[in-house]
């Protein structure tokens, strides 16, 4: 009878590190498995919907993970640390690409998506709020992706940003009004039933 | 609950008051609460489109982690070999150090013997000299250094008197290539 190869689903991201830092590749891939795609939609996202540029920033990302697998401390969370990783390297993103900012912006609004057989206002809605997004600063967009796209919580977004809970909530509050103000010309269309 | 949380949870119409109120500043009216409403929908959906990172990422990375320099020891027991091993050179040092007693002349001496570098017996007694001013005299005893002993001028052998002594064999050795005009030719035929 043949044996199963070991099952890594089972155990939590704190487990499965000091497996990453022996070398175990099944271990890896199951933190790749629950964390890669994620990683990259918040990189895509993040980085003006450049697909080279946040594959990139997975890659360097997860060899960041295989490098401090075995230092990472334990009381912390693995997924607040991996996306606190993730926002300071597109911070960097940020500051030395300025020039490609503006580029991927022009790029992204010609790469919407294929949408043949849906709604023409909501494809017009879904371009205003794509635009509205890409529009952002650099922290706000952050912020808003961090909790509308990537569902985390106010707590792990605060842990994430190094910025106390109630500072986000008030920030999210304010986003949220200044979005609104910059999409009020789709106030009266009906999209959803 | 969070401004956002509402949003997203709850139709306009299931607001209670303190909630209407809590998003006035957010949301005055209905049409105003649908359109936040539809744009939190509309960004959760950009999110779910996102496309897959290429498949060579996980296979590059496979890779780095099979091929990565392994570590074999934890640097802090190399940390704490370094120590034993400078340790181990200072205490050879101290012992080996010149003046102090080799052990293995001590071997077979007493604790009191080892320590003792006064020769054993009866303390001579103190004496106090008569001073009448109780001034601290200090006398200075100059130790005679031995004499070196005169070379003994050493006598050849009773036997085989043609044969040089140890000395003047030792003494012909010390002599200089460049004293002697013969040797110094013959050294500098053998390098030409």
């Amino acid at each position: 009878m043949a044996l199963q190869p070991l099952s890594y689903q089972n155990y939590s991201d704190e487990e499965l590190l000091p497996a990453v830092a022996r070398g175990v590749t099944a271990a890896f891939d199951e933190l790749y498995k629950r964390y890669g795609q994620r990683l990259f939609g918040y990189f895509f996202r993040m980085l003006w919907k450049n697909k080279e540029l946040a594959e990139d920033q997975v890659q360097e990302l997860f060899i960041k993970v295989i490098r401090h697998a075995g230092s990472f401390e334990t009381g912390r969370s693995f997924p607040t640390w991996l996306y606190s990783i993730a926002h300071n390297m597109c911070k960097n993103e940020y500051r030395k690409a300025e020039v490609r900012m503006k580029h991927a912006q022009t790029k992204q609004a010609a790469g919407t998506r294929a949408t043949a057989g849906i709604n023409l206002d909501l494809q017009k809605f879904r371009t205003a709020v794509t635009d509205c997004i890409a529009r952002l600063t650099e922290e706000k967009k952050s912020l808003f992706i961090l909790r509308f796209q990537e569902q985390l919580s106010v707590p792990e977004i605060s842990q994430v940003l190094n910025i106390p809970e109630g500072t986000i909530k008030s920030r999210l509050f304010y986003l949220l009004k200044e979005m609104k103000e910059e999409l009020s010309e789709y106030k009266t269309l009906h999209l959803y039933p | 609950m969070e401004a956002e949380a509402i949003i997203t949870q709850k139709e306009w119409q299931q607001l209670s008051p303190e909630e209407r109120t809590f998003l006035a500043p957010l949301a005055a009216d209905e049409q105003e609460y649908h359109l936040l409403k539809k744009m939190l929908l509309v960004a959760a959906d950009d999110a779910a489109a996102t496309p897959a990172p290429d498949p060579a990422i996980a296979h590059r990375l496979q890779g780095m982690l099979a091929h990565r320099p392994q570590r074999r020891l934890p640097r802090r027991w190399l940390y704490a070999a370094a120590a034993i091993a400078l340790f181990a050179l200072g205490a050879w040092l101290w012992q080996t150090r010149p003046g102090t007693i080799d052990n293995g002349d001590l071997a077979g001496a007493s604790g009191d013997q080892r320590w003792a570098h006064l020769p054993a017996g009866p303390k001579p007694p103190i004496r106090v000299p008569d001073a009448p001013d109780n001034k601290i005299t200090k006398t200075i005893v100059r130790v005679q250094q031995p004499a070196p002993a005169p070379a003994r001028p050493s006598l050849p052998d009773p036997v085989r008197p043609d044969i040089p002594s140890t000395q003047q064999q030792l003494l012909a050795m010390h002599v200089s290539v460049r004293e002697n005009a013969a040797l110094l030719n013959l050294v500098t035929e053998v390098y030409e």
